[in-house]
């Protein structure tokens, strides 16, 4: 426990509830405490912000059967196991008589809705134990009331109410009735239960509730929405970002049996945002047909200017923009003097290409239009920006638009961005409102996608004499996310730079972060933990490669450069952003990143000798508020043959909500690092995306993934901690750990992405 | 064209064009979602099903090739009360992340326990290869693929739907 | 099929061997020696054993299926039965460990194991001879230096009674004909190491030279074709039916990345020998693809005939197989499909179609194609669980008589199911 929130958990006994049971007062949440009581953090300041009202989300049956409603969207991170999981335990209720309903796409309602950012827990975990504990309260008083009793001799316990002088008991269920007439109590009057008694929380041992549907293959993923009338839509979209249709024949597709239709999709103009690149749609009866018609297409594409992106001009532009000074987004001291001074200078310029998310269920989405309104089956991570978007594209007003949020087949950023349900919206509406199922093939998905941007990071670092860095100088060139939606964005935004460009909290008394010009070329989107990925690359493969100059150990480099443990300010360090969140709650904690890093080496074995061709590497990064740390150990053998024994990581997100999926979602996390640092890129030539599926666009499969994947968690002490967030903070650290580990295996420093057969020779 | 298949060992008469990949009449004539679209190309397995007992891409198999043979795909391994042997082990170690992969990993580890009852992992690995996931979940794949081969064995008392 | 009269020849070879055997049969043995330090070899030359054993394809053989480097294990079935490579590694009980240089010599360019016994043909030491000392003792100095592994040989399978080693006297007798090639001086230096290269540790030979029925390669036929595995070498002579004929650059290419957007993907045995290639140093490969490709122009220089496409044609004759091809291998193979970018050919240019047997045409449909160099795959998937030895009987013969102007092939659905067969073997 730490400082007033224990001593607020006194309270408690003062007003007589039985000790262990704790209150918590609404608006004493840790951001009370923020500098600018004003200024909203965390899920407050998000669009919608965060309801709490237990009628929203809970409901009891006369049976006892509870239904939570969850409106984040399930794409593997367990969230609707998870979010119901809190509520449950918060109120009492048996596991088994939960089921858990998928909220519609409604902001206004439920409040922010948008699933990324590693945000699902981070943002509502106490407002989840507020939901939990008004149902229970409103439970216990309806009993109250029933038996004529003071409210304080009522307990709940396991779906069962309780009063104790006279050992009657209830039924959630016998009281659900009475207990929804009942007035929400107010926040300040809640009171959660006692850590130690949660039977869900923290524990680890619930059964994912899309487990069964799952591998039985009953699961709905959007691109398994059936409805009456449905037809079958692909579209064949303009090669190049930017292009336009210029002439067509269609003969041929409309004359492949089942083809129904042809429509011809209007282009919007970069920077097109979420709005569909247009090209022709073919509508058929069934999905093969709907192939089989595109195929014969006759199309004459104009490319216009984004014809001539080419991936190796584009990386040369790139590396000049980073041998020259640029914009200077954070400066301490005189890094130009220092490196001049420095007795040992070292230069490093890292390339890291733009990657795919790739998520095993394309895009697909189901689209009904009838009259002025329009309904969407989906797998969206974003049901308000479906709204806004399809609103917008069929101009009706937002809440004319209705979204059914399914499963969603992986996620990782793409499917945030809802141009292919606009798309099935425009073609129901094309279709006279017959439902239109509107799929990605692989390839449409790799050419039409919302990409991690590309960048190079230079960074020059000075050692003295004695090896101690004194200089720090990184450049950080990539195409901008937000080039994607505003015209003339050529920088870097404060969210891209305060992933871990900016904030680094190095004790170096010389530091300079540079952001040169880049002008965006293509779709540039979010992809599971964005710019961190070259940021946590270049900065930490650097850090080793200093390490290796001043002849190092490299973790024993790196504690020292973090420093001894202190809680920095973001804004200190140039971060106006921190994800959003309160910078004194969520300060940048070197404490915590130490922990991480002495944990890691230490689960891993750390300095214990390898037989040749072995090595281990190590990096850590904070982000999305949590901390993690990794140690990857490979083995390289003949020919360059890369494998990968071995992955310990260490991972401190504050308090753990449900420990087995955020073990799953750092596996995961792993996997997916070694995936796009061994073998993820996307090129372009004349401007098209130059992999088509699987076998171009490589992912690492389960003979190439790690044999052994060690997590170790640092859960925080308290639930009243701020919580980090869970789905994106294990993958930076993975890439630079991986290359510092091959670096020690075989002296070989690899510093462009992917490593693909950069081994070999 | 009508083509008579037997699916999970029930007939059916399918009116579509020969060439049409099995995948497709399976999900739209036979609302079968089991079997996935992930590539169409035979590159990620999650659209694998048993053909007369061996796994196959149905992204890549024509349904003219397959009539009079039977198939089997996810949903014809257990019933809805007692999911089959691996479905319990799949569930049990908690091996899907968003799932969508599932479907073709457990067809395709079903086709490895009908051949081999003690699977070693570099047996299992090399096996589940062709079928891709994407959130990375290879490791509880891995053991999940084992503890059913386990409880195949009977050292594993088998699961029960929680 | 040659399959059967390389059987059928079994017993000449018995006969003659016989003979031999008692004149010439008995080898010494050579002294056992304390394994060498890896340290006191020569790091230089370690490195350029490294590329010599890549070009000599030593680990294709001697690597087992998922197996440690060079610890053997790796069956090879030939017309004789199925033999099982040995471990190479230093490994002082089951592998190399205790051969000096000269006993490591011996078995290279004599086919004698360090305690005299003879090594079957599978070791190509008739290509092998020719390898120079220097590049012998690199070779020996790379080995030497790998890991151990203990890995004890697995007992082969011949047929009787081939697997009385002192046959194989006789066999060398008439096959092994030691010492170095003469340069050619009409040739240049590049020529001339693509010679040496491919002649010697490359053994090209040992599959695309035509074998007569003791198993020795035709030299008066050589690169003319032959068999691996199954699967048919393609003529790297005059005789190549390649619809674009071969070019030192495209060879460069196709060995290099295992792709040559002219030709095809290198398929079956040709995969993993294509991955050593591709790791070696460029001049090599470039020198090697000179000579083969000078194979071509001394038989038969000039265009070729270029691809065709009866796409209307061959649908009419095979209906059922053209309703299979588009529904399997459309996706791919299709003009203008996804897979047919990045220098990817189209089947028109493939030289399986092309050959005189069905072979390749049917192994690639049933066991599909692993991924080129550097790439994880699945490339090409299997088949063989999809189609039924009939319809993969429909699926070639519709693919022969859209891509080539050559005589239909027949007896595919037997083809396809010995195929199927093989292709299951240990």
């Amino acid at each position: 426990m730490s400082d007033g929130i224990a001593n607020l958990s006194r309270r408690a006994v003062l007003m007589g509830l039985g000790a262990g049971t704790f209150i918590l007062a609404g608006g004493l949440a840790p951001r009370a405490r923020a500098e600018e009581p004003s200024k909203k953090y965390g899920g407050d300041a998000m669009p919608g912000g965060v309801k709490d009202d237990p009628r929203l989300f809970v409901a009891v049956a006369a049976d006892g059967a509870v239904t939570i409603l969850c409106h984040r969207a399930e794409m593997g991170q367990g969230v609707r196991t998870s979010w119901a999981m809190v509520i449950a335990d918060e109120m009492d209720a048996d596991w088994a008589k939960v089921t858990v309903d998928q909220a519609l796409g409604d902001e206004g309602r439920y409040g922010n809705q948008n699933t990324d950012g590693s945000r699902s827990m981070r943002h509502h975990f106490q407002a989840l134990r507020r939901i939990g504990a008004a149902a229970r309260q409103m439970l216990v008083q309806a009993a109250a009331t029933q038996w004529g009793v003071p409210v304080a001799e009522v307990t709940a316990e396991h779906h069962t109410l309780m009063h104790g002088p006279s050992g009657r008991r209830l039924g959630y269920g016998e009281v659900a009735a009475a207990a929804a007439a009942l007035p929400v109590p107010a926040r300040e009057t809640l009171v959660f239960k006692d850590p130690a008694r949660f039977r869900y929380i923290g524990r680890g041992d619930v059964g994912l509730v899309d487990g069964f549907d799952i591998t039985t293959g009953r699961a709905t993923y959007g691109i398994d929405v059936r409805r009456d009338g449905m037809v079958y839509a692909v579209v064949a979209r303009p090669p190049v970002y930017g292009g336009r249709v210029v002439h067509y024949d269609v003969d041929e597709a409309l004359k492949v049996p089942g083809v129904l239709k042809v429509v011809v999709l209007n282009a919007a103009p970069p920077p097109s945002g979420f709005l569909p690149k247009g090209g022709l749609a073919v509508v058929a009866e069934n999905t093969w047909a709907a192939l089989q018609g595109r195929e014969k297409l006759k199309i004459t594409w104009e490319d216009g200017p984004n014809a001539s992106y080419d991936s190796a001009a584009y990386r040369a532009e790139l590396e000049a923009a980073a041998r020259a000074p640029g914009q200077v987004v954070r400066d301490t001291g005189d890094v130009n003097g220092a490196l001049k001074t420095a007795a040992k200078r070292v230069t490093a310029e890292y390339y890291i290409p733009h990657l795919a998310q790739a998520p095993m269920e394309p895009p697909a989405a189901v689209a009904q239009v009838t009259g002025n309104k329009c309904e969407i089956w989906g797998s969206t991570q974003a049901p308000q920006a479906t709204r806004e978007t399809v609103a917008k594209v069929l101009s009706m007003p937002t809440e004319n638009v209705t979204v059914h949020q399914t499963l969603v087949g992986g996620g990782f950023g793409r499917k945030s961005k809802p141009d292919y349900i606009a798309e099935a919206a425009l073609l129901s509406r094309a279709m006279d409102g017959r439902p239109v199922k509107l799929t990605f093939t692989r390839q449409d998905d790799l050419h039409h996608g919302f990409l991690h941007t590309v960048s190079v990071e230079r960074l020059e670092g000075g050692l003295d004499a004695k090896g101690k860095p004194v200089a720090w100088l990184h450049r950080t060139v990539a195409p901008a996310i937000s080039a994607t939606f505003s015209a003339g964005v050529t920088h870097e935004g404060a969210s891209e730079l305060g992933m871990g460009a900016v904030n680094t909290p190095w004790v170096v008394p010389n530091l300079r972060v540079e952001n040169p010009e880049a002008v965006s070329h293509t779709r540039i989107g979010w992809f599971r933990s964005v710019s961190n990925i070259p940021h946590a690359f270049a900065v930490q493969s650097f850090v080793a490669e200093l390490a290796a100059a001043a002849g190092r150990d490299p973790k024993d480099f790196l504690l020292d450069l973090i420093g001894p443990p202190r809680q920095i300010n973001p804004a200190d360090m140039s971060d106006s952003w921190n994800y959003n969140e309160d910078p004194v709650a969520y300060a940048y904690d070197t404490g915590r990143l130490r922990g991480v890093v002495e944990r890691a080496a230490k689960e891993a074995g750390w300095g214990k000798p390898l037989p040749k061709g072995q090595g281990r590497g190590i990096a850590a990064h904070r982000s999305f508020a949590s901390y993690a740390a990794a140690v990857v150990q490979v083995t390289v053998g003949a020919q360059g043959k890369l494998t990968i024994p071995r992955v310990d990581i260490a991972f401190d997100c504050g308090p753990v909500i449900n420990p087995d999926r955020v073990r799953a979602q750092l596996e995961g996390a792993v996997t997916q690092g070694i995936s796009l640092a061994t073998l993820g890129e996307i090129s372009f030539k004349a401007g098209q995306v130059q992999q088509n599926n699987f076998d171009s666009y490589e992912v690492t499969r389960i003979d190439a993934a790690p044999r052994d994947i060690r997590i170790h968690l640092m859960p925080a002490a308290t639930y009243d901690a701020p919580l980090g967030g869970v789905g994106e903070p294990g993958v930076p650290p993975i890439a630079p750990a991986l290359l510092n580990a091959v670096f020690a295996a075989t002296g070989k420093r690899i510093r462009s992405l992917p490593i693909r057969d950069q081994l070999r020779t | 064209m009508t083509i008579t298949l037997t699916v999970n060992g029930v007939d059916h008469a399918v009116d579509a064009p020969p060439d049409t990949p099995l995948l497709y009449v399976l999900r739209d004539d036979l609302a079968l979602n089991g079997a996935k679209y992930g590539c169409g190309l035979g590159q990620c397995g999650a659209c694998t099903v048993h053909v007369d007992g061996k796994p196959v891409f149905s992204c890549v198999t024509p349904v003219a090739a397959v009539a009079g043979r039977r198939v089997r795909t996810v949903e014809g391994l257990g019933t809805v009360d007692t999911p089959g042997i691996l479905q319990q082990a799949f569930i049990a170690e908690q091996a899907a992340q968003c799932g969508y992969c599932i479907s073709g990993m457990i067809m395709r580890a079903q086709a490895l326990l009908d051949g081999v009852r003690r699977p070693t992992d570099a047996q299992i690995r090399a096996h589940m290869q062709p079928n891709l996931c994407r959130c990375g979940t290879h490791g509880r794949i891995l053991k999940a693929v084992r503890r059913a081969a386990d409880m195949m064995g009977g050292t594993v008392p088998q699961a029960v739907r929680s | 099929m040659r399959r059967k009269h390389w059987v059928g020849a079994a017993a000449a070879c018995i006969a003659l061997g016989g003979l031999a055997a008692l004149a010439v049969a008995y080898r010494a043995p050579l002294p056992a020696i304390a394994r060498p330090d890896a340290a006191s070899f020569d790091r230089a030359r370690v490195a350029r054993g490294a590329v010599l054993a890549a070009i000599g394809d030593c680990a294709v053989c001697h690597t087992a299926d998922r197996g440690a480097a060079y610890a053997g294990g790796r069956p090879l079935p030939t017309p004789f039965g199925t033999l099982y490579t040995t471990n190479i590694t230093p490994d002082i009980a089951t592998g190399i460990g205790t051969w000096s240089l000269d006993a490591f010599t011996r078995a290279l360019r004599e086919g004698v194991a360090r305690d005299g016994h003879h090594l079957y043909p599978a070791l190509p030491y008739e290509h092998y001879t020719h390898v120079t000392d220097g590049d012998v003792e690199a070779l020996y100095a790379f080995l030497m230096t790998r890991p151990a592994v203990s890995a004890p040989p697995q007992p082969n399978h011949m047929i009787f009674p081939l697997g009385f080693r002192p046959l194989l006297a006789g066999w060398k007798l008439l096959f092994l004909h030691r010492g170095a090639l003469p340069p050619r001086t009409d040739r240049d230096a590049q020529w001339n190491r693509g010679a040496y290269l491919v002649e010697g540790l490359g053994h090209c030979g040992g599959c695309h030279t035509p074998r007569n029925p003791l198993g020795g390669e035709e030299t008066g036929r050589a690169y003319a074709g032959g068999v691996a595995e199954g699967w048919v070498a393609p003529p790297l002579d005059g005789s190549s039916p390649a619809p674009i004929p071969w070019t030192a650059d495209g060879l460069y290419r196709y060995l290099r990345t295992g792709m040559d957007g002219e030709h095809g993907a290198a398929a079956g045995p040709m995969g993993p020998v294509t991955h050593d290639l591709s790791a070696i140093p460029e001049d090599e490969v470039r020198a090697i693809a000179v000579y083969v490709a000078s194979l071509r122009m001394d038989g038969r220089p000039g265009p070729g005939p270029g691809p065709v496409d009866h796409a209307d044609a061959a649908a009419q004759a095979h209906p059922a197989g053209a309703a299979l091809f588009a529904g399997a291998c459309g996706g791919c193979h299709e003009a203008g499909a996804p897979m047919l970018t990045g220098g990817r050919p189209g089947l028109g240019l493939a030289s399986g179609l092309q050959l005189e047997e069905p072979a390749n045409v049917v192994r690639a449909i049933l066991e599909g194609l692993r991924p080129p160099v550097g790439a994880a795959g699945p490339f090409m998937p299997p088949f063989a669980n999809s189609l039924t030895d009939g319809q993969v009987a429909e699926v070639a013969a519709y693919l022969r008589a859209r891509y080539s102007d050559r005589p239909a092939w027949t007896n595919l659905t037997r083809e396809s199911a010995t195929a199927r067969k093989e292709g299951q073997q240990p």
